[in-house]
C-alpha cells in the first residue's frame, strides 16, 4: 500500500476508529457518527414528547400501543478536525531508524485511522519547505570551485525541491475520507526534514484559524533548546484536544561515541565540549529519563495527552496499545 | 634549613612527569548531534546542584583515596623499629705524632701505618661500623661510628702527621667510651709505641689490637736547647743545646748556627749510641732576631734537627712596689739588676707597662690584669677565708722544686704574726707552717699571684740569704707571665700577652700560610693552639706583633729506637652476646613513590574510560 504504512499495519489500523471527546463538540455536518442527537438515519433512542417538538418525529406506532406520546430521536452525524504537527526540522533528521521516518509513520498511522473515521485531516510540516531545503542543500552542496560552477544548477534544484515541498504540504490539507489516504501517504514519503525554526510564534501563526473543537496531534522529538513545550502550550491556549507524541532515537538514549567530544547542534550550529564515558552512562541516561518526565508532568498538568516512543520500536503493538491509551481510538 | 633526605629531592623529577602530561593535547572528536538540549541538561546535572550527593562506588574515588591515604602516610614518615643484632665496632686510632714521620720504614711510619688502616678498611665486613680518632696532642675523632666505608677511607686518607709528641692515653679513652656497650667492638691502634704516656696496663684492659709500626730507627736529636741573654751590657748571649744520639750505633752531624738565615758556627759533633753531648754557643751581643741550630744528618727523622729561638733585646721587668713603707722589699727589688722597680703608696690607676705589682699589706681595689707578689693581707677579699696566728711560728715545710722557691731554704724561718689560709683551686702551696700554708703561687683571674701569709717587717726572713733568691725567683717567675713565651714545645699552647685586648689575630704559619684567628672574646690574653707544626708563628695584631717559635724538644718522641709491645692478642667474644640496638628505618620514600605510581594510574584510568 505504502512504504509508510505497511499491509500489517494497514489490518490493524482498519480495525481501530477515531475516537475523541471532541467529537460531540462539533457542530460542523459530516459523516461521522457522535453522541449527539440529530438528523440523521441511525435510531438512537426515545423520549417523551414535549410541547414544541417536530410532529414528524412522533413514533405513532408506539402511540397506538402506549397511547403516549413519544419521540424518535437519531445520530447526528458531525465531522471531526484532525490536525497534526509533524516536526521536520533538522534534529529529526537523526538516528536510526531515522526519527523523521518514524515520525512519518506515526502521523500515517493516525492520519489513516482519521480519514477512515470521517474526519477532517490536516498535517502541518515545520519547519517550512523554504527552511528544510535550504539547510538540507546546503549540508551536501559542493564546495569551493564545484560550488561556483554548479552554483546556478543548484540554484534551480532548491527552487525545484521547495516546489515539490510545498505540493507536498499542500497536499496534506483538508483531507477527507479513505479515499484520500494514498495521496496522503504520497505526501507524506515526500516530505524532507531539516531546518529550524522558532516554535511558539510559528505554531500561534499557524493555529490562529483553528477553532475548537479540534483535535491536535503534535509529532516531534521536542528537543528545541529554547521552548520545547511552546507549541503545546499555544495549541492548548487554543481550547484544542492536544496530544504529544515524541519520537527520540536510540542513540539519544544510549549514544555510542565517548571520549573527549565536541558536539555539534545540527540545527543551530551551537557546540558543546564534553568528556563523556561509559562510566556516565547512567547518568546521561537519568536526564534523558528526567526530561522525558517533565514532558509527561507539563502534559500532565495542561491535560495533554502524551507518549514518548523510541525509533525502533514495533510500530504495530505502539499504535495498538500507547496510542489507546490516549485515547485517540478505540 | 636542613633536609633528613636530600634524595627525596628526586621526587621533583615527577614535577617534569605532570608538566608532560598536561603538555598532552586533548584531541576532541567534532561529533554532531540532533539536539545540545539533553547534553546541556546532562553536564548541569552532573554539576553541583547540591553540596552533597550520595556515594556511590567509584573506582576514581578508591585510587585517589588509596593515593591520597599512602601520602598523609608518607608524611608521617612512618618508621620500622626493628631490634637488630649490633654491628661489630672497630674504632681505628691513628698516631699522628712526630716520631709517625720517622724514615726507618719506607716511605714512612705514618704512611705504613695509614696503609695497614686502609687495608682493614678494604677487609671489613659490609655491616661493619667503623670509627677512626686521631690521636694527636688532642684526641679527635674524625669519623664518628658509620657502615659506610668509603667516607672511612676519605677520613683516613686525609690524616697526616704532626711535629708535635703524640698521647695515645686519651684517644684510647676516648676509643674506650665508644666500644664500652658493645662487646664485639674492637680497637685497632696503628702507633709506633713512642708516646711518653703509654699505659699498658690499662691498654691490656681494653679490647685493643696493636699495629705497631716502625723498625730500629735511628735519630739524632736536639733534645733541649735555650738562650740567655745576659742583662748587663754589653748583652752577651749564650745558647745552650742538648743533644743526643738516640740509635744503636754511633752518629755523626754538624752543628749549624746561624742568626736570621746567616751561618754563625758550625761544629762537627760524633756520639756514641746513647750519647748525649752539650752545645753552648757564646754570643758576644745578643742581636734581635731569630737564631736557628740545625743538625746536618743523615737520620730518620728531621723535625727534631731544627732548633728555632727567639732572641730578643732585654727589656727591664717593670715592678711596682705598693707599701706604706718597707726598706726590705725595696732593696731587694732594687737589686734586681733586670728590673726597675717604682715604690708607691697606692695601687696605681693605670697598670699598662707594670709587669709585676708587689703589694705589701696593702688590699686591692678591684680587677688587675698583672702578676702580683703580695705580702701580708690578703690582697682580694681581705679578712674573708683566713685565720690570724699572732703567735711566733716557723715555717716547717716548702716545696723547693717550684721555680719560685729554686735554691730557697725556708729553714728557721719565722714570722711573729701571720694569716693562715686553706688551699684555693688554681694555687700550689709553698710552704707551710704547723698551722696551715702560709705560701700560695698560682693564677687567678688569668695572672699569675704569689702570696706570703706574713709581713717580712714580722718576719727574720729579710735577714736570711734566701729572701732575695726567693725576690728574684718571684719577679722573674710572675714576670715571664707578662709577656709572651718566646719559644713553646710543640703541643703546648701559647699564651699570648698582649698590650691591650683584641677581637682578632693574624696568624702566619711556619710554612708562610696566613689565617684569621678569632680568640672568642676581648681579651689581651689570648691562648692559641695547641700548635702541631714545628716552626716560627707570628701573631699580628693592633696590640703589636709577636714571635713565638714551636720546637719539639721532646727526647722520648725523637727516640725511634724499637719498643716491643708487650699486648696480648685479646680474646675474641662470641657475636651476638650484645644488646641488641633499636633501628628506625624511615621508608616514607617507598610510600611516595607508591603514592606517585597511584596518581598515574588514576590518570590512566581516568582517560582509558572516557574512551
Amino acid at each position: 500500500m505504502s512504504l509508510l504504512v505497511g499491509p500489517e499495519l494497514q489490518r490493524v489500523l482498519d480495525r481501530l476508529r477515531w475516537s475523541s471527546r471532541q467529537w460531540a463538540r462539533s457542530m460542523a455536518h459530516g459523516e461521522q457518527r457522535s453522541r449527539a442527537r440529530g438528523h440523521s438515519v441511525e435510531f438512537a433512542d426515545y423520549r417523551p414528547y414535549v410541547a414544541g417538538d417536530d410532529f414528524r418525529h412522533i413514533d405513532w406506532n408506539l402511540y397506538g400501543r402506549l397511547d403516549r406520546l413519544f419521540l424518535r430521536l437519531f445520530e447526528e452525524e458531525r465531522e471531526l478536525w484532525v490536525h497534526v504537527w509533524l516536526d521536520a526540522s533538522a534534529s529529526m533528521r537523526w538516528g536510526a531508524p531515522e526519527k523523521f521516518r518514524v515520525a512519518c509513520q506515526i502521523v500515517a498511522a493516525l492520519g489513516y485511522v482519521a480519514l477512515g473515521s470521517g474526519a477532517c485531516l490536516t498535517v502541518h510540516v515545520y519547519p517550512g519547505p523554504g527552511d528544510r531545503v535550504g539547510q538540507q542543500r546546503a549540508a551536501g552542496a559542493p564546495t569551493g570551485a564545484a560550488a561556483a560552477e554548479t552554483g546556478q544548477q543548484f540554484q534551480a534544484e532548491q527552487g525545484c525541491e521547495v516546489a515539490r515541498q510545498w505540493a507536498c504540504e499542500l497536499g496534506l490539507r483538508r483531507l477527507r475520507g479513505r479515499g484520500r489516504a494514498l495521496r496522503f501517504f504520497r505526501c507524506l514519503e515526500g516530505l524532507l526534514p531539516g531546518g529550524h525554526i522558532e516554535l511558539e510564534p510559528w505554531f500561534r501563526a499557524q493555529a490562529a484559524p483553528i477553532r475548537p473543537p479540534a483535535v491536535a496531534v503534535v509529532v516531534s522529538d521536542f528537543l528545541d533548546a529554547k521552548a520545547p513545550t511552546g507549541g503545546l502550550a499555544t495549541l492548548v491556549a487554543r481550547g484544542l484536544e492536544v496530544h504529544a507524541v515524541q519520537v527520540l532515537s536510540p542513540q539519544e538514549w544510549v549514544p555510542d561515541t565517548y571520549g573527549e567530544l565536541r558536539l555539534e547542534d545540527v540545527e543551530t550550529g551551537l557546540w558543546q565540549e564534553v568528556t563523556f564515558g561509559r562510566y556516565r552512562l547512567k547518568a546521561y541516561q537519568r536526564t534523558v529519563q528526567r526530561y522525558v518526565d517533565q514532558l509527561r508532568e507539563y502534559c500532565r498538568r495542561h491535560g495533554t495527552g502524551f507518549v514518548s516512543v523510541r525509533s525502533d520500536a514495533d510500530l504495530a503493538k505502539l499504535l495498538a496499545r500507547e496510542f489507546r491509551t490516549l485515547g485517540l481510538w478505540s | 634549613m636542613r633536609f633528613l633526605e636530600p634524595m627525596a629531592w628526586a621526587f621533583a623529577a615527577s614535577l617534569v612527569l605532570v608538566v608532560l602530561l598536561h603538555l598532552l593535547k586533548r584531541r576532541r572528536r567534532n561529533v554532531p548531534v540532533p539536539s545540545l538540549v539533553l547534553w546541556e541538561r546532562f553536564l548541569q546535572d552532573t554539576r553541583a546542584s547540591h553540596p552533597f550527593q550520595r556515594l556511590h562506588f567509584s573506582w576514581l574515588l578508591l585510587l585517589q583515596l588509596l593515593a591520597l591515604a599512602v601520602l598523609v602516610a608518607a608524611l608521617a614518615r612512618p618508621v620500622w623499629v626493628t631490634s637488630v643484632p649490633p654491628a661489630p665496632l672497630r674504632v681505628l686510632i691513628l698516631d699522628v705524632s712526630a716520631s709517625m714521620q720517622a724514615s726507618d720504614v719506607a716511605p714512612s711510619r705514618f704512611e705504613q701505618a695509614r696503609a695497614q688502616a686502609l687495608r682493614l678498611v678494604a677487609d671489613a665486613a659490609p655491616g661493619e661500623e667503623l670509627a677512626v680518632i686521631r690521636a694527636g696532642v688532642q684526641p679527635q675523632l674524625v669519623q664518628t661510628p658509620t657502615r659506610d666505608h668509603a667516607s672511612v677511607r676519605k677520613v683516613v686518607s686525609a690524616l697526616e702527621p704532626t711535629d708535635a709528641p703524640g698521647r695515645l692515653m686519651p684517644a684510647l679513652r676516648l676509643a674506650e667510651a665508644l666500644v664500652r656497650q658493645q662487646p664485639d667492638a674492637r680497637i685497632e691502634l696503628f702507633t709506633d709505641g713512642a708516646a711518653a704516656d703509654w699505659d699498658e696496663g690499662y691498654a691490656s684492659l681494653l679490647p685493643l689490637t696493636e699495629h705497631r709500626v716502625g723498625r730500629q730507627g735511628e735519630n739524632l736529636a736536639v733534645v733541649a736547647c735555650e738562650v740567655r741573654v745576659d742583662p748587663e751590657p754589653p748583652q752577651a748571649a749564650r745558647l745552650v743545646a742538648r743533644v743526643k744520639a738516640l740509635s744503636e750505633r754511633a752518629l755523626s752531624a754538624l752543628a749549624e748556627l746561624r742568626f736570621e738565615g746567616e751561618l754563625l758556627e758550625r761544629r762537627p759533633l760524633v756520639l756514641e749510641a746513647g750519647q748525649s753531648t752539650t752545645l753552648a754557643f757564646a754570643l758576644p751581643e745578643a742581636r734581635a732576631g731569630l737564631w736557628e741550630l740545625s743538625l746536618e744528618t743523615r737520620d730518620d727523622l728531621a723535625v727534631d734537627n731544627r732548633v728555632v729561638l727567639p732572641v730578643r733585646a732585654p727589656r727591664p721587668v717593670r715592678v711596682v712596689l705598693v707599701s706604706p713603707g718597707n726598706l726590705f722589699l725595696e732593696r731587694a727589688l732594687r737589686a734586681l739588676p733586670w728590673a726597675s722597680c717604682v715604690v708607691a703608696t697606692q695601687p696605681p690607676p693605670d697598670l699598662a707597662g707594670v709587669d709585676v705589682l708587689v703589694l705589701d699589706r696593702v688590699p686591692l681595689q678591684g680587677w688587675v690584669s698583672v702578676p702580683v707578689l703580695a705580702f701580708g693581707t690578703w690582697p682580694w677579699e681581705p679578712g674573708t677565708d683566713t685565720r690570724s696566728v699572732e703567735s711566733p711560728t716557723e715555717i716547717v715545710d716548702w716545696d723547693p722544686t717550684h721555680p719560685v722557691l729554686r735554691h730557697v731554704q725556708l729553714e728557721g724561718v719565722h714570722a711573729a704574726r701571720l694569716e693562715i689560709r686553706p688551699p684555693l683551686s688554681g694555687a700550689e702551696v709553698l710552704a707551710e707552717c704547723r698551722w696551715g700554708p702560709v705560701l700560695l703561687a698560682g693564677q687567678r683571674d688569668g695572672c699569675r699571684f704569689v702570696w706570703a701569709g706574713f709581713s717580712v717587717l714580722d718576719s727574720d726572713w729579710p735577714l736570711r740569704v734566701s729572701f732575695p733568691i726567693f725576690m728574684a725567683n718571684a719577679v722573674n717567675w710572675l714576670a715571664s707571665d707578662s709577656r709572651t713565651p718566646d719559644a713553646v714545645r710543640a703541643g703546648e699552647p701559647v699564651s699570648l700577652r698582649l698590650e691591650r685586648p683584641v677581637w682578632e689575630v693574624e696568624v702566619e704559619g711556619p710554612e708562610g700560610q696566613v689565617w684569621r684567628w678569632t680568640p672568642g672574646s676581648l681579651t689581651d690574653r689570648p691562648v692559641f693552639g695547641p700548635p702541631e707544626r714545628c716552626g716560627v708563628y707570628r701573631f699580628r695584631s693592633q696590640a703589636g706583633v709577636s714571635v713565638v717559635c714551636v720546637n719539639l724538644l721532646d727526647e722520648n718522641e725523637s727516640d725511634l729506637r724499637a719498643r716491643a709491645s708487650v699486648l696480648k692478642e685479646p680474646e675474641r667474644v662470641a657475636g651476638g652476646s650484645g644488646t641488641g640496638l633499636f633501628v628506625r628505618r624511615e621508608f616514607w620514600a617507598g610510600l611516595a613513590a607508591i603514592f606517585l605510581a597511584l596518581l598515574l594510574a588514576e590518570w590512566w584510568w581516568y582517560h582509558r574510560r572516557s574512551v
